[in-house]
């Protein structure tokens, strides 16, 4: 299996993440549409990609990245454009004569609105060509599945250019979308995002406009998983681990995100060939140590760079000094982090601790908070910290 | 000058001229490769930024990269290489890429524009980049055909100008786009790396280019040398090859420098064109410096004026900002920057105190060519430094000069070039005097009269080492330096032996002395004096007498100090009148003191008169130790008389009083009245800070305390301070603070010597050995950390003035600071030893 560090896993790529899969299929199945929550890097795009290309019977994915998108309209649009480009829909307008001349009729219309309208620097409401679209197709040919990626970040984007406002009546006219009669029997949205969504929710309006979202956690791999994920992966570099050298492993990086073992092994492999030595313990050590190289910036920085988005002012200078803290001392005891939200006058202590916890960077045992991962801790330690 | 064209320009040399001549970074190139070949971009495949400082092989690994893509049939028929040079400029959005993509195609299948005219049809659209771009797809897909784009300064260019939304726009299109690939380089610029907050960089691997290993240097000098064809003995140049990557920090591009105008060069001109080097590397150098922001810009140069690894501190006590020093904090924070950016290079410490330098040597020898202070007394240190690196060890520098000589003599030699060698390698002390001396005739022999005088003294230069060292007494260090020549240089002989006498090393300059020839007059004179210390006393009258004969003057007052020896004190006399003669001054307080021993009191009370008469006023306090001697009736009255006088017209004269003092001590029961006069003695020494420099300041100062010290008199010491004002600030407060230190009273000594540190930053040498004769009671009762506070702190500049003490005391602390001994410097290895025997003598004598 090729390491595809920092891609999508695609295709061969992918490693089979059954459980996942099971649970989103499982929340489908009752007609509701999910809100797919987990950490930065576990792996959400790669699962939505394989959802697409790999649908179960009766399932019609669309994938779409909205990131860049900034206005309610384009984002329908593309929603629009994606839908009738889709493999999808072209195999629903291939198995009905009657949907295929829908969308034909649907089609034609845009091209001439498109012709007659632009010039009056006009865009059709897509909106509404959505729901005509959604109209068109009948429930016997299965369920179409619109899988909305970065959507948090869309909404940033419109609240950046537009305003509340804006952004508010994008959110409401979302769940309007999945509430048209002609939509919900038919169709569900799986949105996801590198940003948290509820966060986001809340700057903008109250958690009720999404509380039709079911979530379903992506998790990380359980430690026979992450085995078979090493040993796939280092196949391709023809090397075999020994059972004992793959415990190792998993005990070291702890935190069994795809993201993180593919960072090892791609670590690995070099120590191994710049060394020429066989792998043993001491160059898995090495391998880790290389891990937090400047050169992974890309890959870290975003993890503590986004809480700039998701935090503001004191509540930022608190998670960033909690989190230097538990990465010098290993941990932090409800006493002291009191103590911290004090210093910094944190008035919801709680909710930004559970953030921290969804998000993967700390979790709490015995009355301490600790990283999740000890990469991440490595490297807030040694680039983060003064 | 074609070659150096390549150098700076890969994209400027053939496609074939490059794959040959790729030899380094051949790793990373197959890795690369590899991953190209064995992905068939079915989905987006891995993209990747290059990222190294200038000259360190992107782009030539980009075009390589390309070059094979086009060279292997099973890519080049569906995959298509395009390469962006560095200076695209007008490639600074998304739009701007695919239109030039476009226009790219067009020429590639040769459509008369059909590609790019297409996109006046998306002009005025809002989704005008998204139009060109799916446009852009469309094509590829239809041709069948995938992009991997080589893109030369990818970050500065393109990402760095790349608004919000089209970054998020990039990271959709890497995240989904199989179409394209992108295959980045980026110099490290050193105001900081990228904002890897941004959205899109996660998508790329990010290969960092190394500085090139001993090994890989060694490699690419020898690839290169087959295939120039040039013969270079390898497996002899190989130190100098890995002296060539470290002062190159592994730059390709400065290796290959370096390689061309030095160790490809055969007939020797090559350090002459070192300047011609540097100044070739001047751009690459002088915008890495301009990049920086101006308070690394200084830093940088501190640590490069330095040359030698420095600590943050130490830095910090060189940078001034508005009249404040910066913060230690600052400088740790910019330090960390410079390091993340591969200008300095961070030696750890088992401290928090590491040391600093600048990684590429080459960088500081240029910066201290180009930048240096031209009014530093080595104006040509740059290329102290780099001779001394190249050459690394004695042996090298030696081997290089002799080779240097051959040049010299045939006659091609540029002279300048020599004059600027010659000065450069007196700045070393790493060549043996011999080969300086030889050096410097040969180079003398090709230079006019006019030139000549650039050339440094071979005689001044090394009488300019031993001269000072002599001057300071400091014979075991001239030894030490003499001995140490490979090969024994005659003309130092004279020298050598009297320093040999100067430490009581009677054998040796007994032996050594009957083999010297004397040839300079000087050499008679160092023989003179030397067998005078060997108590020969009528060689030394002969070789001082044949001094005088080749010239000399000024010692007629040795000569008749050898006749006082031998006893025959007429003569001596008689020499001492010559001297007097010759104004010779001394001569007087010799002579009245053979008169003395010959109790010759009339004759001493004349001379004193008669000196005193001639200028010598001091003689007139001699007169009175005359008339204290000599216990000739009426002469105590004399004295007594001329002291009431004097004491009179100088009622608070220290040193009238210090004799009156004196008078009283021989007086029976006059000790407390001579103690009363001393103490105003020190008092009014203590009042008038010029009259701190009189010896009899000293000598009153022995009177009241170092005799009280050598007789290790606490007491009494202790009673005499009790009686002392001592002024803040005072040398005699060191006294106190001695006396403290004795009694293990620790406090209060630190504290004097802090205060009249604090008061005494321009005080004389005088009130430095007192400060050391404290450091070294301090040292010797143990109190290392106590003596360290001192160092510690930098208003004193203890560390500097009083180094062999600091190195002393760092031998002690070497478990706490083991990596400050480390710094210490060859020379001061001698002094460093003699002052800990001292202080474990002092630890006996001052229990």
């Amino acid at each position: 299996m090729k390491n595809s560090l920092g891609n999508p896993a695609r295709g061969e790529a992918f490693y089979d993440r059954a459980n996942e899969i099971k649970k989103i299929y499982k929340v489908l199945d009752t007609g509701a549409s999910i809100y797919l929550a987990a950490p930065r890097r576990v792996g959400k795009t790669s699962i939505l990609r394989h959802l697409e290309e790999f649908a179960q019977g009766g399932y019609h994915f669309v994938y779409v990245i909205t990131e860049s998108i900034d206005d309610e309209n384009v984002f329908f649009k593309i929603i629009f454009e994606q839908l009738l480009k889709s493999d999808a829909i072209k195999g629903l307008a291939k198995a009905s004569t009657h949907v295929k001349q829908a969308f034909t009729s649907i089609i034609d219309k845009v091209s001439s609105i498109q012709g007659v309208e632009l010039r009056e620097g006009k865009e059709p409401d897509y909106y509404e060509l959505l729901i005509e679209l959604f109209t068109s197709i009948t429930p016997d040919l299965g369920r179409v599945v619109v899988m909305v990626d970065e959507f948090p970040q869309t909404i940033q984007n419109i609240l950046d250019k537009s305003g509340s406002e804006a952004a508010q009546k994008f959110i409401q006219r979302n769940r309007e979308l999945r509430h048209h009669e002609n939509v919900l029997k038919k169709t569900s949205f799986i949105y996801t995002g590198s940003v948290s969504l509820f966060p986001m929710i809340q700057k903008v309006t109250s958690l009720t406009a999404i509380n039709d979202l079911r979530t379903v956690e992506v998790s990380p791999l359980g430690p026979k998983d992450a085995k078979i994920f090493i040993t796939l992966l280092m196949e391709n570099d023809s090397i075999k681990l020994s059972e004992s050298l793959l415990d190792y492993i998993i005990y070291k990086i702890s935190w069994l995100i795809p993201f993180h073992l593919q960072l090892i092994q791609q670590e690995i492999i070099d120590v191994h060939e710049s060394t020429g030595e066989e792998i043993t313990q001491a160059s898995i050590d090495k391998a880790l140590e290389q891990i937090v190289h400047s050169r992974n910036k890309p890959q870290f920085e975003p993890y503590f760079s986004r809480l700039a988005k998701l935090f503001h002012q004191q509540d930022f200078d608190f998670v960033m000094e909690v989190l230097q803290y538990v990465a010098v001392n290993n941990k932090i005891g409800l006493d002291i982090l009191n103590d911290k939200a004090v210093k910094f006058g944190v008035a919801d202590q709680k909710l930004i601790m559970e953030i921290l916890e969804s998000d993967g960077y700390l979790f709490i045992s015995e009355g301490s908070y600790r990283y999740t991962s000890p990469i991440l801790q490595l490297w807030c330690k040694k680039h983060i910290c003064k | 000058m074609i070659i150096e064209n390549k150098i700076y320009n890969p994209a400027a040399q053939p496609k074939q001229w490059l794959i040959e001549h790729f030899v380094v970074r051949t790793k990373v190139f197959e890795k690369i490769f590899k991953d190209i070949q064995s992905g068939k971009m079915k989905y987006p495949e891995q993209h990747y930024l290059i990222q190294g400082q200038r000259g360190m092989g992107k782009t030539t690994l980009l075009l390589r990269l390309k070059y094979e893509i086009e060279n292997t049939p099973s890519l080049n028929s569906w995959l298509i290489p395009v390469f962006f040079n560095e200076e695209s400029y007008d490639l600074t959005t998304l739009s701007n890429l695919w239109e030039k993509l476009l226009k790219y195609l067009d020429d590639l299948w040769e459509t008369n524009g059909k590609y790019y005219n297409k996109t006046d049809e998306f002009v005025g659209r809002p989704d005008y980049e998204q139009k060109c771009f799916d446009y852009l797809l469309q094509i590829l897909k239809e041709e069948k055909k995938k992009l991997v784009i080589f893109f030369d300064n990818f970050g500065q260019l393109f990402l760095d100008n790349l608004k919000d939304k089209e970054q998020h726009r990039l990271r959709e299109i890497l995240m989904t786009c199989a179409e394209l690939r992108f295959i980045g380089a980026s110099a490290i610029v050193l105001k900081d790396l990228h904002d890897y907050s941004k959205p899109f960089f996660e998508f790329f691997k990010i290969i960092n280019l190394e500085g090139l290993s001993k090994t890989e240097t060694f490699d690419l000098i020898k690839k290169l040398t087959e295939k120039s064809g040039t013969e270079i003995d390898l497996e002899k140049n190989k130190p100098k090859i890995e002296t060539l990557a470290i002062l190159s920090g592994g730059v390709i591009r400065t290796i290959m420098l370096i390689y061309e105008a030095i160790l490809a060069d055969q007939d020797g001109t090559a350090l002459r064109d070192l300047e011609m080097i540097l100044d070739r590397i001047t751009p690459l150098y002088k915008h890495r410096i301009e990049d920086l922001p101006v308070q690394q810009r200084r830093i940088v140069d501190v640590i490069a004026k330095n040359w030698d690894a420095i600590s943050a501190k130490d830095i910090a006590a060189n940078i001034r900002e508005d009249g404040q020093h910066l913060a230690t904090k600052i400088i740790s924070a910019q330090l960390q920057q410079l390091e993340k950016n591969n200008v300095i290079e961070k030696k750890q410490t088992s401290t928090k105190n590491h040391l600093y330098q600048l990684k590429e040597r080459f960088f500081n020898i240029w910066y201290l060519m180009r930048l240096g202070d031209r009014k530093d007394k080595c104006r040509v240190i740059w290329l102290t430094k780099f001779l001394e690196m190249w050459y690394e060890d004695e042996a090298g520098l030696s081997l290089f000069v002799s080779e240097h000589i051959r040049h010299l003599r045939s006659g091609k030699y540029h002279s300048s070039s020599a004059i600027l060698i010659t000065e450069a390698l007196s700045n070393t002390n790493k060549l043996d005097i011999d080969s300086f001396e030889t050096l410097v005739k040969e180079t003398s022999a090709i230079l006019n009269d006019d030139q000549k005088k650039y050339l440094p003294d071979i005689d001044k230069h090394k009488l300019k080492a031993i001269g000072q060292l002599l001057r300071k007494k400091q014979y075991v260090k001239i030894i030490e330096i003499l001995t140490s020549l490979e090969k024994r240089v005659v003309s130092f002989d004279p020298i050598f032996v009297y320093c040999l006498t100067q430490i009581n090393e009677i054998t040796k300059a007994t032996e050594l002395i009957e083999t010297i020839e004397p040839v300079k007059p000087t050499d008679y004179l160092l023989i003179g004096l030397s067998h005078s210390k060997l108590k020969n006393y009528l060689k030394s009258i002969d070789n001082l007498k044949n001094y005088i004969k080749k010239g000399g003057t000024g010692v007629n007052f040795n000569i008749g100090n050898a006749y006082s020896a031998l006893g025959d004190k007429e003569t001596a006399i008689s020499f001492y009148d010559k001297a007097i003669e010759e104004k010779d001054l001394r001569a007087y307080d010799r002579k009245l003191l053979t008169l003395f021993s010959l109790q010759r009191w009339d004759e001493a009370e004349k001379t004193a008169l008669e000196g005193i008469q001639m200028g010598v006023k001091e003689l007139k306090k001699v007169l009175i130790m005359i008339y204290l001697f000599s216990e000739i009736n009426g002469h105590r009255d004399k004295a007594k008389e001329i002291l009431d006088k004097e004491l009179k017209l100088h009622e608070n004269d220290p040193e009238w009083n210090y004799l009156m003092g004196m008078y009283f001590y021989f007086e029976k029961g006059g000790k407390d009245k001579s103690l009363e006069f001393l103490l105003k003695a020190h008092q009014n020494y203590l009042k008038d800070k010029e009259a701190l420099t009189s010896i009899y300041y000293g000598m009153n100062l022995n009177l009241l305390l170092h005799n009280l010290e050598d007789n290790r008199d606490k007491n009494k010491m202790k009673e005499v301070f009790e009686n002392i004002e001592i002024r803040d600030g005072d040398d005699v407060s060191l006294h106190k603070s001695f006396l403290d230190i004795w009694n293990s009273d620790y406090t209060p000594a630190i504290e004097t010597i802090k205060t009249w540190l604090a008061f005494g930053k321009n005080e004389t040498r005088v009130s430095d050995e007192l400060l050391k004769h404290n450091l070294l009671l301090l040292m010797s009762k143990k109190q290392f950390h106590l003596a360290y506070t001192l160092f510690e702190n930098k208003d004193f500049q203890l560390k500097e003035i009083l180094k062999p003490i600091y190195y002393a005391l760092m031998h002690y602390l070497k478990d706490e600071y083991p990596n400050e001994i480390v710094k210490m410097g060859e020379e001061l290895r001698q002094p460093v030893a003699d002052i800990m025997k001292r202080v474990e003598e002092m630890a006996i004598e001052y229990k």
